[in-house]
């Protein structure tokens, strides 16, 4: 396929836990991501859901080699990058940007605003002359919302939001093809978190950039995305497109995810029938046998118990994992 | 009739190095039995700091002033002796992370015990049965084995069970619920919030639960005070709040909430961000964010007045857009 930008194909993360005594080191191996498949295409927003622990950050991490795949391939561009060289590596970095969850945390507290945001541009655009480079920090800031007066100050003299404004800014600054996006609003106020979802949208219309928007609220994800991926403990349950999701869910755990959350309006969230999920989320560690959702799924029988699901495909774009979904 | 919990004119000052901050201004609520009162706010409105005066807990540079009556007694003037025999009987708090509020080396079944024994003189094995039965209350599976664990054993969802039955084993009269479900997932927090509307109506003590959730607010909440910059801006009866709303900032927080039953474009978010508690602006805290400001929002406090029956707004202006 040339026309996507990123190709994800069967992607395993696994990560080893200790889990010995005093004298035997053993260790777990655990599958953070299961074969997980989904494409991208250029200007497209794929939201991520799911809750903690079901992997969506792996994903992330993995998609940029922060963290090392077990099996897999990823695809920008037609190009193989699991394969690359460490020195090719440079080309497909320039063109995915990250933005974190903690926006205070995700800055280095010592060095000036003017410093963060340029050093995307220390790495790529060594060409460029210190003047220049103010130059586009200054732009980047005022595309953002923030003024470029502020340009020498330190992140602890701003609140929240514009520590995320300013790890936006560093994002966008390479003009890259592709954000992903952890979790940006989870740790902001509403108020402000409405002003940073308008700005993420604005900028992708304005420079084109596909977005992979993670984030455990539904709402938000609803808001922002074009199709929507619901992860349960690092197997994919359901990617389809957003009205798809939201209208016709068809996979338990999509179900209950969209009836637990709340709607901030007192008649109809008083009249709603809620579906509630029993229990907590099993631990990745040692997941369920057969289907990972059956332990809190109503639906279940026999064979959930034995076999995993397949993703099966309902409709263009709409892909379930589930036993008793026929299609 | 003398209301169950009532704050009069409570103010909170802390002295910091960078001077004087009012982190409460002057605020006035009440609950009756069987209620709920949401406090909305986003951080730094002083949500939590009322509550945490309430209950004793202000910090060593926090100072103070006004009334707050549980049962027609001023909590502020007790000794810490009188406190402490109300604190957890009378009066409980549920916090927002269950693993830093629970002891990490004590198991939850003593860290239960121990409130029982202190307020109730329970026995070793009367205080395991009791135990044993809110932990089935409040949903715990296999509450023996439960008992034994220490909270780095459980997970998010268990351990704010704990809390919640850790709060409601002496049936106090109040329950504050500081953003108990912030922590959670939203799955899990569905479950929380469903059995605490269940504790309202069984054992009938005051909720008040502080969050900054609408969503959450608009399925449990009887009545709603919304705060800003240490003030409640506006207050009143849920219903009121969400389909008459006359503060210009509560309207602002209802639009950029998002729903899953609306879809809209470009969401309409308020613009700015909350003021630094030392330095307030001039006449109404919220005219720098407001969109429909005048020349008397820059020179005049605004008063908290009666619109409705039991509806109070502080604007100077009479919004009832909508």
């Amino acid at each position: 396929m040339k026309d996507n930008l990123l190709d994800i194909e069967n992607v395993t993360v696994k990560y080893k836990v200790k889990n010995g005594n005093l004298f035997f080191n053993r260790y777990n191996d655990f599958k953070a991501i299961d074969r997980v498949s989904f494409t991208l295409a250029p200007s497209e927003t794929l939201g991520l859901v799911g809750e903690s622990g079901c992997g969506k950050s792996s994903l992330a991490r993995a998609i940029v080699k922060l963290v090392r795949l077990e099996s897999g391939k990823v695809t920008w561009l037609g190009k193989d990058w699991t394969l690359s060289q460490k020195n090719e590596d440079s080309q497909f970095k320039e063109n995915i940007q990250l933005v974190f969850q903690d926006p205070l945390a995700s800055l280095n507290p010592r060095m000036t605003v003017s410093e963060i945001i340029s050093e995307p541009l220390e790495n790529y655009r060594r060409e460029l002359t210190s003047l220049q480079k103010k130059e586009l920090v200054k732009q980047a800031m005022e595309t953002v919302g923030l003024s470029s007066s502020m340009i020498n100050r330190y992140p602890h003299e701003f609140s929240g939001g514009q520590c995320q404004r300013i790890g936006i800014a560093r994002a966008i600054i390479l003009k890259p093809k592709l954000i992903i996006c952890d979790e940006p609003v989870s740790a902001l106020d509403v108020s402000i978190q409405a002003q940073v979802i308008n700005l993420l949208k604005d900028l992708q219309r304005r420079f084109n950039i596909a977005l992979l928007f993670i984030s455990h609220d539904l709402s938000v994800v609803k808001h922002i995305s074009d199709r929507v991926m619901v992860l349960y403990l690092g197997r994919v349950m359901e990617i389809a497109s957003v009205n798809d999701l939201f209208s016709n869910p068809t996979h338990p755990y999509s179900k209950a995810l969209l009836s637990a959350i709340p709607i901030p309006d007192p008649i109809s969230e008083r009249q709603r029938k809620r579906d509630n999920l029993v229990g907590d989320a099993p631990s990745p560690i040692f997941p369920p046998s057969g289907c990972v959702f059956r332990t809190r799924c109503r639906n279940s029988t026999n064979i959930c118990s034995i076999k995993e699901p397949e993703e099966k495909k309902i409709k263009l774009g709409h892909r379930v994992a589930c036993h008793h979904v026929s299609y | 009739m003398s209301r169950l919990f009532e704050i009069k004119n409570l103010s909170v000052i802390f002295d910091t190095a960078d001077g004087t901050i009012r982190a409460v201004n002057n605020i006035s609520l009440n609950v009756n039995q069987g209620e709920c009162l949401a406090i909305v706010g986003e951080s730094g409105s002083g949500k939590s700091q009322t509550f945490l005066t309430a209950m004793g807990l202000l910090a060593d540079n926090g100072r103070s002033s006004g009334i707050i009556n549980l049962n027609g007694s001023n909590l502020l003037e007790m000794k810490r002796k009188e406190l402490n025999k109300l604190r957890g009987n009378r009066i409980a708090m549920i916090f927002q992370d269950p693993m830093t509020a629970l002891t990490p080396h004590m198991k939850v079944g003593e860290q239960i015990r121990e409130v029982l024994v202190h307020h109730q003189g329970a026995g070793k094995k009367d205080s395991y049965k009791i135990i044993k039965k809110m932990f089935e209350r409040v949903n715990i599976p296999e509450p023996d084995k439960r008992m034994q664990m220490y909270p780095h054993e459980l997970s998010g969802g268990l351990r704010q069970r704990v809390m919640i039955a850790m709060a409601l084993i002496c049936k106090p009269d109040v329950i504050i619920a500081d953003e108990p479900t912030t922590a959670l997932d939203v799955t899990v927090q569905a479950q929380i919030m469903d059995l605490l509307k269940e504790v309202k109506t069984e054992i009938g003590a005051a909720i008040i639960l502080i969050t900054h959730d609408l969503g959450v607010v608009a399925g449990i909440a009887d009545r709603v005070a919304v705060m800003y910059a240490g003030s409640v801006v506006e207050s009143g009866d849920v219903f009121e709040i969400f389909y008459n709303t006359k503060h210009p900032y509560t309207l602002g927080l209802l639009s950029c909430s998002l729903s899953l039953d609306k879809k809209i474009d470009f969401l309409e978010a308020i613009k700015g961000q909350p003021p630094n508690p030392n330095k307030l602006p001039n006449g109404c805290a919220f005219n720098p964010r407001c969109n429909k400001v005048k020349a008397i929002c820059k020179e005049k406090e605004p008063k908290l007045k009666f619109r409705q029956q039991s509806h109070l707004s502080a604007c100077h202006f009479e919004f009832g857009v909508k």
